[in-house]
């Protein structure tokens, strides 16, 4: 089927006009978003083909938002990145396509009538970057995107299992809010490292996240860390972490 | 990217005065032309050690370009003083930065430099790779949505099944540009929307066709130009900085109108068979 998205007059309304429609969020009328939507200059059909997702509905959170992100980059991989910035896309989908999606992930921002943060979850409310990592399809694509290691062909998705494996919502927007880490090559150099402690059997927190990217932030301002490669940002986060953690002796050991 | 006013090293810079009659200066020229941002940069470099630390593969010119929307995130090095990028534009998206450098390409230890400020001259010096040798200009550039890309309007191709021919044809002679596919390769056609071989099969069908229509442009008969899909493409030439009426004579070919209307269409199709290669490797 056809990507379907927003138009630009209809993503205003929505957004402007929350306070008026926002009863149909928390009743999840269906049959209001179906006639909203069918007025003429709504919707329109982009040019991507995809196959439509199945969803993980998992009571848990935290088993769902892992399967999900490989569940909707295995069927949206082949949008661009130019796409997939796009509020029109994401929020369209969150009412369109992915509605039944929407209402299950934000079941307790409904329950709770939390406005604010069903704003967050279905629009780009936290700036264009910070948005895509917070709106709650945008973030799967693009942690999927961000972590997906072609280079591992028995599982290319080894990073994105760890990743989401606890944490998902915060571990999204501390880590990827930063810029380095919209290079994949380090990126990939910190996953790895922090892969490693896990291994060990160290409980790898949200500081694990944070330290490695201020410790590389800091670095980032004498060097130009785009030129390494993964090894090396690898090698670089192994050495601080340890020497941060107190983890040396263990990692001597193993 | 951020640029501190003081390293721990050395940094021929216009805002410092780390080294006395010495400069390094870039120029950056951007163009936007079909899919691709080009980036045209020519370096120059006043200082004759750090020309050498490049000339022996110790230091490299390198350019650092990022697109904080799309987290896009590069660097490009090169050893002469000329660099040319090409970036597809659907990795970017409002605004660009390009930084240019002189980087450390590896450990230089024992760095002398005869044009140093007094204050470093006695003072061991050593680079680390991908320290900073030189910071030359930066730009920031803004690039627009290309709605065309995700819009199916106005969309100004169709393919439709023909029962009667058994090869390809392409009408041209109303608002829509028609190709007919007989009735066998149209149902496959039809099909390959979502298959590993879409742009190959794409390619096979539009790009021929194309390469048709524009080897009609020239001759305008039957006043082309007031059917839609002329238009169409006549502004799209336009914003490319091209013109169609130069289609089919020596400075564009219909061949190559063809192939940069479509972006680069056989780049597109083998980079699939590669994949599909290798996924049954």
């Amino acid at each position: 089927m056809k990507l379907k998205f927003i138009s630009d007059e209809t993503l205003t309304d929505l957004r402007t006009n929350y306070e008026e429609y926002k009863t149909y969020y928390h009743n999840q009328d269906h049959t209001w978003f179906d006639n909203y939507f069918k007025e003429k200059g709504r919707v329109f059909e982009s040019t991507v083909d995809f196959d439509m997702p199945v969803f993980d509905l998992s009571e848990e959170f935290a088993i769902s938002d892992k399967e999900n992100v490989k569940v909707i980059y295995e069927a949206l991989k082949h949008l661009t990145v130019t796409q997939a910035t796009q509020e029109r896309l994401w929020a369209g989908l969150a009412h369109l396509q992915f509605r039944d999606y929407a209402f299950y992930r934000m079941k307790k921002e409904i329950e709770e009538k939390n406005d604010k943060r069903i704003n967050t979850s279905i629009f780009f409310k936290n700036g264009n970057k910070r948005s895509l990592f917070v709106h709650i399809l945008a973030r799967l694509w693009w942690v999927g995107y961000m972590t997906y290691d072609e280079s591992n062909e028995s599982n290319p998705y080894w990073l994105t299992e760890f990743f989401c494996s606890k944490d998902f919502s915060a571990r999204c927007v501390v880590f990827f809010s930063s810029n380095l880490t919209s290079n994949k090559t380090i990126t990939t150099g910190i996953l790895r490292s922090i892969i490693k402690l896990d291994a060990k059997g160290i409980a790898v927190k949200r500081d694990h996240f944070v330290q490695a990217t201020k410790y590389l932030n800091v670095v980032g301002g004498a060097m130009i860390l785009d030129m390494l490669s993964t090894d090396e940002v690898e090698k670089m986060v192994d050495k601080y972490l340890a020497k941060y953690f107190n983890l040396e002796v263990e990692a001597q050991v193993s | 990217m951020k640029i501190n006013t003081s390293y721990p090293y050395p940094v021929l810079y216009m805002n410092n005065d780390d080294y006395t009659k010495s400069s390094f200066s870039s120029q950056i020229n951007v163009s936007e032309s079909f899919g691709e941002m080009h980036i045209h940069v020519s370096f120059q470099l006043n200082n004759i050690e750090i020309k050498r630390l490049i000339d022996n593969q110790s230091a490299v010119y390198l350019i650092h370009l990022e697109c904080g929307q799309t987290s896009y995130r590069n660097v490009f090095e090169t050893h002469s003083e000329v660099l040319e990028i090409s970036v597809p534009t659907k990795l970017l998206r409002g605004k660009i930065s390009i930084h240019s450098f002189i980087i450390a390409k590896e450990r230089i230890e024992n760095y002398k430099n005869d044009s140093l400020n007094e204050w470093y001259q006695h003072i061991p010096i050593t680079f680390e790779k991908g320290n900073l040798i030189a910071i030359g200009e930066a730009i920031e550039t803004t690039l627009f949505d290309d709605n065309t890309e995700l819009l199916n309007l106005p969309s100004i191709v169709t393919v439709t099944k023909s029962l009667k021919n058994d090869y390809m044809e392409v009408d041209i002679h109303s608002n829509n540009i028609t190709i007919l596919l007989p009735e066998y390769e149209y149902k496959q056609y039809a099909s390959s929307g979502s298959s590993r071989l879409k742009e190959t099969i794409l390619s096979m069908v539009i790009v021929p066709s194309l390469v048709y229509v524009f080897s009609k442009i020239k001759d305008n008969s039957g006043d082309l130009d007031e059917y839609t899909w002329y238009q169409v493409l006549e502004k799209i030439f336009e914003e490319n900085n091209y013109r169609l009426e130069d289609v089919g004579t020596d400075v564009l070919s219909p061949l190559k109108a063809a192939q940069l209307v479509l972006r680069k269409p056989l780049k597109a199709s083998f980079e699939e068979i590669e994949k599909l290669n290798k996924t049954e490797d």
